[in-house]
């Protein structure tokens, strides 16, 4: 049919299918800035627009209905290169962090200001309460809605800091700036993976197991093979016998190489049974139902101790294989291995039994825990259990993939660009010199793009038929065949003196990976190393465990193992104080970590490889408890009003590391350009966190220049050197230290080129602001220097390089209370108050950092009040979408939401800055199940903690 | 999906068309129907290919009468809170409906016609003894909402929604128990009551998410009618004993019986302590 409606101004007169969706049709004639979360159930806003001025999703609307409507995107709002007064806002506070829901947050503000010109805090959530954002925490909107209404009042409005700065003496380390990715994104112009697809790229349709465990016994793909348009179909049966582990970790990897691009074994609802390549998405449904499938369905196991209780079906009965390291009896084992179930090859001995469904298990400990339990007066033991939650990025899982030539181009939405072209060159039999993996902006990774879920098998199959191909996951997809959080039982045993003082702390985990060992070591195992450190106490110890299941992958997730160990050792504590009849944060106080002390219990530690004990440099936990005292008001009781709700507090000490030191290494490369401006390429890969802007940051500081005169270039394995990736909150410290490194050889190269020219010595030399190298008696600007360079008669283009490796380990530490409301009616909770205190050394970006806490602290708020997979008797995940799994909006904030920065100066971090992302997701669950207890007195010992449990625990039920 | 749009001159017409075609459904907003892309089914497995358009007829507008309030069928769900004229306790429900992009383009007739248990409108206009109008090939006639809830039509043209003048003024009150803000509700109750807390009259008290559409209880009304307000604890077990819910996703059957019992204490208190409007 004909419609005819207004598009951003212009009248627009189409001929379309009028079923067609209003977010596809929009993208389609161009209008690249829609976005989608959800696949059309119209949940999370991503395709916001305004239709005849009201906020919308595009997504719920179909062609027809825009038959005489008005319609206005985010394009509408910006002219030419400018930002918009709300656009400009929204950089400005911070709120743009992986901008992929910024268009749509973009035009739902412009719609508000329609309506009232100084918007309150409730219009602000009422006008943003459709659109779902992951990263930000959505708190610095109402700030950049505040900001943007000054300044549309007044134009010459002079904004007051956005966030506080740090480090005085700096002039751009420590201070807001807008990030450098901030203008693009908040323009909603092409940055992402699926803006990337050029006409004519073929799809691919994953055909997925509908068993939870059960052998093919056969796939027929001749008719399928004949629909029109179907390019190629992969199966086991001609898939290269070549087995990994999808997990983007370095070389060699803790975890199993124990997958196939496709088995013969299926493990999951959701598992790998065809690849189908197909010019038209309509072709691949096509070609989809007549494939023959046929199963010989075997029976599951949905938790760890089914898993692990004798008898149980084995998932991986395959014959193992390993690198070094092989244990004893491997040979009669492997005589009863399936061939069907495939093969395990291990890099190195992770102490695995797969016959028993053993993914992983590792033990260790300082001191004498059986000394340490003998000599306690009290002896607490409880059991916590979290949920399997997922990851949620707003763009789900994508990937373009094309031939240039004989080279093989990835467009990629990754976390690890290095492993991404490691694993594929290696399915592939290539070389990596044969494979360019270009990261484009990231919507939201948060751990489960850290992992190869998708990226191999569509390269696979570029590179086998020379096609194109685009695959983007369904929301489906993203629960059922991504990555998730490992679901750990944890068994805590603490003993103590009277007065408080540790004399045993052990952790007792058993872990669920589900069917594949993406991780299966070091999550869980990081359970213990992000907790135990947090106390002094000298008789310590661990034993892990972790177990194959058929629920839905599992693998990295923001704050990895820490927010698990974090709850189960955290409300221990807080139990056991109960119990000795302490005030908890006196009982903290007796026993916590502090900087100066050594931590032996590293030792034992450390990720796949031999652990050391390590000093604590800098922390800033003291005044984090100090500061979340005073806000907390923590020890005075509040009294509910009404006598349906109680109100309580809790409080959580936290932890994290700063990349893996000893593992990981990062690369950066700065040249100088012909007018002394310069061009950085670092192999960091930002995810919208502003890793970008840290690493632009370290080296204009060091060069004494704006952040302008530096521009980034990121993540392409092609055009910058080599890193090993976004994970383990590595980016400012790896990443952001290479950046420091190379831009300070660069400060070296100027400095000799500039003795060279005026005579001086490089010792009498200094680079000064802006952009300037002065002498005693002489001074030179860069643009003098690059010219000389540059000429026939030159140095040679001024280029250096950094590397960054670290043998020592820093920590961000923190604290966080809250205060809750509980009703004993209905068992609901209500977050009245939240303080998040974090010490991440110096901020770099304050204004960002402060937007990773309230992102981490709503996201796991999330996970501990209600966000959970759950699955039928059949193995199948039965709410796999966002109407029936639920993530924090807006309007689920907390009352009062405070984060704020603790400066420490770390001396090993560059510029004493430490990580800051995943830390701020171990505190939730632990001081909300505090405050729980404290209100109505019953402790909830598993996620989430949902009203439903709350009535059963206080026998309402 | 929708393959064939109609854009009919007339409500009659569109009522005609729906007549004849099975796989055809009205089309208002969409929030419904063209949610995951429009695999709405108009009965058990049948899939829905032709749209009847009803947006550009003139079914919209909210207007006070002599006998009460007229609500057009095709009024968004946003402009139940923006409007005055509309009843405060289902303006205060249109205030928990999901988020205002879904708020936007979802009808006050389109959220009745699919008549889910989880609706938090229902409830409210239950309790309001809300009246409907629908078209059908035979003409237009008028059912208690009530009626439309239990013996589903969806062949008729829902019109328009007429509240009662005398449950107006009468003091009320109503409440969402779900997961975040934006989910759909587990549980939800609404009252409305005439009479005085000492002597209660034509108590309505209506639940949303306990049984398979959204039900009185009349046999708790009957037991209040001419009563005293009994305690919490004496409400909550009378409720306890007559709601029926089951074990789903979103919760054990046990768990929303405690709340809907303790959501009708909640509010039959609420509403005669005259605090309809406070959360």
């Amino acid at each position: 049919m004909k419609i005819s409606f207004e598009l951003n101004g212009l009248k627009r007169e189409l001929t379309v299918e009028p079923g067609e969706p209003v977010d596809a049709l929009l993208r389609r004639i161009g209008v690249i800035s829609i976005r989608n979360g959800c696949n059309g159930e119209g949940m999370c806003g991503a395709c916001s627009v305004l239709v005849d001025g009201r906020t919308v999703n595009s997504c719920l609307l179909v062609a027809a209905q825009l038959d005489g409507r008005q319609v206005q995107t985010v394009e509408f709002f910006s002219k030419h290169r400018t930002l918009s007064v709300i656009q400009s806002a929204l950089v400005d506070t911070g709120v743009v962090q992986c901008g992929y829901c910024t268009p749509a947050m973009v035009v739902a503000i412009e719609s508000l200001f329609q309506r009232s010109a100084h918007p309150t805090r409730e219009q602000v959530t009422d006008a943003l309460s459709g659109i779902f954002c992951r990263c930000t925490g959505y708190e610095q909107f109402f700030q950049a809605v505040e900001l943007a209404a000054q300044r549309l009042a007044d134009p010459d409005f002079k904004c007051p800091p956005v966030a506080p700065s740090f480090r005085e003496e700096m002039r751009v380390v420590g201070k807001p700036a807008r990030k450098v990715d901030g203008s693009k994104l908040a323009r909603g112009e092409k940055a992402f993976v699926e803006d990337m697809v050029e006409p004519g790229a073929c799809v691919l349709k994953m055909v997925r197991s509908p068993h939870a465990h059960a052998y093919i016994t056969s796939i027929d793909t001749s008719e399928a093979e004949k629909v029109p348009g179907v390019v190629y179909i992969l199966t086991h049966q001609n898939c290269p016998d070549i087995y990994y582990n999808q997990a983007g970790q370095g070389f060699p990897e803790p975890s199993p190489y124990d997958r196939k691009m496709f088995g013969q074994k299926v493990r999951h609802v959701g598992d790998r049974v065809a690849a189908i390549v197909a010019e038209t998405w309509q072709a691949a449904v096509e070609a989809e139902k007549l494939l023959r499938v046929e199963y010989e369905v075997l029976p599951h196991v949905l938790t760890a101790d089914e898993a692990s209780a004798p008898g149980a079906p084995i998932l991986h009965n395959s014959v193992q294989e390993y690198v070094v390291g092989a244990p004893e009896g491997l040979d009669e084992q492997n005589r009863q291995a399936d061939p069907r179930d495939g093969r395990i090859l291990y890099q190195f001995p992770i102490h695995a039994d797969p016959r028993r469904n053993l993914a992983a298990s590792v033990h260790g400990g300082i001191g004498d825990l059986e000394k340490g339990f003998a000599e306690a007066d009290v002896i607490l033991e409880r059991e916590y259990e979290s949920a399997q939650v997922q990851c949620t990025p707003v763009e789900p899982h994508v990937v373009y993939t094309r031939m240039d030539g004989d080279r093989l181009v990835i467009h990629a939405s990754t976390q690890v660009p290095w492993h991404l072209r490691r694993i594929v060159a290696r399915l592939l039999q290539t070389d990596e010199n044969h494979i360019r993996v270009i990261k484009e902006r990231v919507g939201g990774g948060f751990g489960a793009k850290q992992d190869i879920v998708l990226e191999e098998v569509v390269a696979y199959l570029t590179w086998i038929t020379g096609r194109p191909i685009f695959q983007r996951f369904t929301r489906e997809e993203e629960f059922i065949a991504s990555r998730t959080r490992h679901v750990i039982k944890i068994r805590v045993k603490l003993g103590a003196k009277k007065d408080g003082t540790l004399t045993a702390v052990y952790m007792g985990v058993k872990a669920n990976t589900g069917p594949y060992g993406a991780h299966c070591l070091t999550v869980p195992m990081n359970a213990c190393s992000k907790s135990l450190p947090l106390f002094l106490c000298p008789n310590m110890g661990f034993d892990v465990h972790t177990y194959y299941t058929n629920i839905a992958p599992t693998g990295a997730y923001q704050g990895y193992g820490a927010p698990k160990g974090s709850y189960a050792l955290q409300l221990a504590v807080a139990e056991l104080a109960k119990e000795l009849g302490m005030d908890h944060m006196d009982l903290v106080e007796k026993n916590r970590v502090r900087e100066g002390v050594m931590l032996e219990i590293l030792r034992c530690l450390g990720e796949g490889r031999e652990g050391q004990p390590e000093k604590v440099m800098s922390c800033g936990l003291g005044p984090a408890l100090e500061r979340g005292r005073e806000l907390s008001q923590w020890g005075q009781r509040v009294q509910s009003e009404d006598p349906d709700w109680k109100i309580g507090k809790g409080f959580a000490i936290i932890q994290q590391g700063s990349g893996l030191p000893g593992l990981d290494s990062a690369n950066a490369e700065m040249r100088m350009l012909s007018d002394g401006t310069f061009i950085m390429l670092s192999g960091g890969t930002d995810l919208g966190t502003g890793l970008d802007t840290v690493s632009v940051k370290f080296a204009a500081e060091i060069l004494a220049v704006d952040m302008t005169k530096i521009s980034i270039l990121a993540g392409d394995t092609d055009v910058t050197p080599f890193d090993v990736g976004a994970y383990a909150s590595s980016g400012t410290y790896f990443s952001g230290g290479a950046a420091r490194n190379a831009a300070q050889n660069m400060r070296q190269r100027i400095l000799e080129v500039a003795a060279g020219l005026t005579g001086e010595k490089i010792e009498d030399l200094k680079l000064v602001y802006p952009a300037q190298v002065q002498g005693r008696e002489k001074t030179i600007t860069y643009r003098e220097i690059a010219h000389f360079a540059e000429t026939g008669t030159g140095c040679g283009q001024l280029i250096a390089t950094g590397h960054f490796i670290a043998d020592k380990a820093s920590f961000p530490y923190g604290a966080h209370f809250c205060q809750v409301a509980v009703n004993q009616r209905t068992g609901e909770v209500k977050i009245q108050k939240y303080f998040a205190l974090e010490d991440c050394g110096t901020p770099v970006n304050p204004e960002l950092a402060l937007g990773q806490m309230y992102g981490g602290v709503l996201k796991t708020i999330g996970h501990s009040m209600y966000e959970q997979m759950i699955y039928g008797p059949d193995g199948r995940c039965l709410n796999p979408n966002f109407i029936d799994y639920k993530v924090p909006m807006i309007q689920d904030l907390p009352e009062e939401f405070v984060a704020e920065l603790i400066q420490t100066d770390d001396p090993y971090g560059p510029f004493g800055a430490k990580s800051i992302s995943e830390i701020t997701c171990n505190g939730a669950a632990p001081c909300l199940a505090e405050a729980i207890h404290d209100a109505v007195g019953v402790w909830i010992r598993t996620w989430p903690f949902t009203p439903e449990k709350i009535l059963a625990a206080l026998g309402k039920l | 999906m929708f393959r064939e749009f109609y854009k009919p001159a007339t409500a009659a017409e569109a009522v005609e068309l729906r007549r004849r075609y099975p796989t055809s459904l009205y089309l208002a907003g969409g929030a419904e129907v063209n949610s995951r892309g429009g695999h709405a089914r108009c009965a058990p497995g049948v899939e829905v290919d032709r749209a009847i358009q009803i947006a550009h007829l003139p079914l919209g507008g909210v207007h006070s009468t002599g006998n009460g309030v007229l609500l057009g069928a095709g009024t968004v769900i946003q402009e139940l809170i923006e409007n005055p004229e509309v009843p405060p306790l289902l303006a205060r429900a249109a205030t928990q409906f999901a988020n205002r992009n879904i708020r936007n383009v979802a009808t006050l007739g389109g959220n009745l016609a699919i008549n889910r248990s989880c609706s938090n409108l229902i409830p409210s206009l239950l309790a309001l003894e809300a009246e409907i109008t629908l078209l059908g090939p035979e003409g237009e006639r008028a059912v208690p909402l009530e009626q439309y809830v239990a013996g589903h039509d969806p062949a008729s043209l829902l019109v328009s929604v007429r509240v009662p003048r005398q449950r107006l003024e009468a003091p009320w009150a109503t409440r969402k128990h779900s997961r975040t803000v934006n989910d759909l509700s587990i549980v939800s109750v609404a009252v409305v009551h005439e009479g005085s807390r000492e002597s209660l009259r034509k108590v309505a008290v209506a639940l949303g998410g306990v049984a398979p559409t959204a039900v009185r209880l009349h046999d708790l009304e009957e037991r209040l009618e001419g009563q005293a307000l009994p305690d919490r604890d004496t409400l909550e077990g009378w409720v306890r004993g007559m709601i029926h819910p089951i074990d789903d996703v979103r919760g054990g059957a046990a768990y929303k019986r405690q709340v809907g019992a303790a959501l009708v204490g909640w509010a039959l208190h609420h509403a005669a302590a005259g605090r309809g409007d406070k959360a």
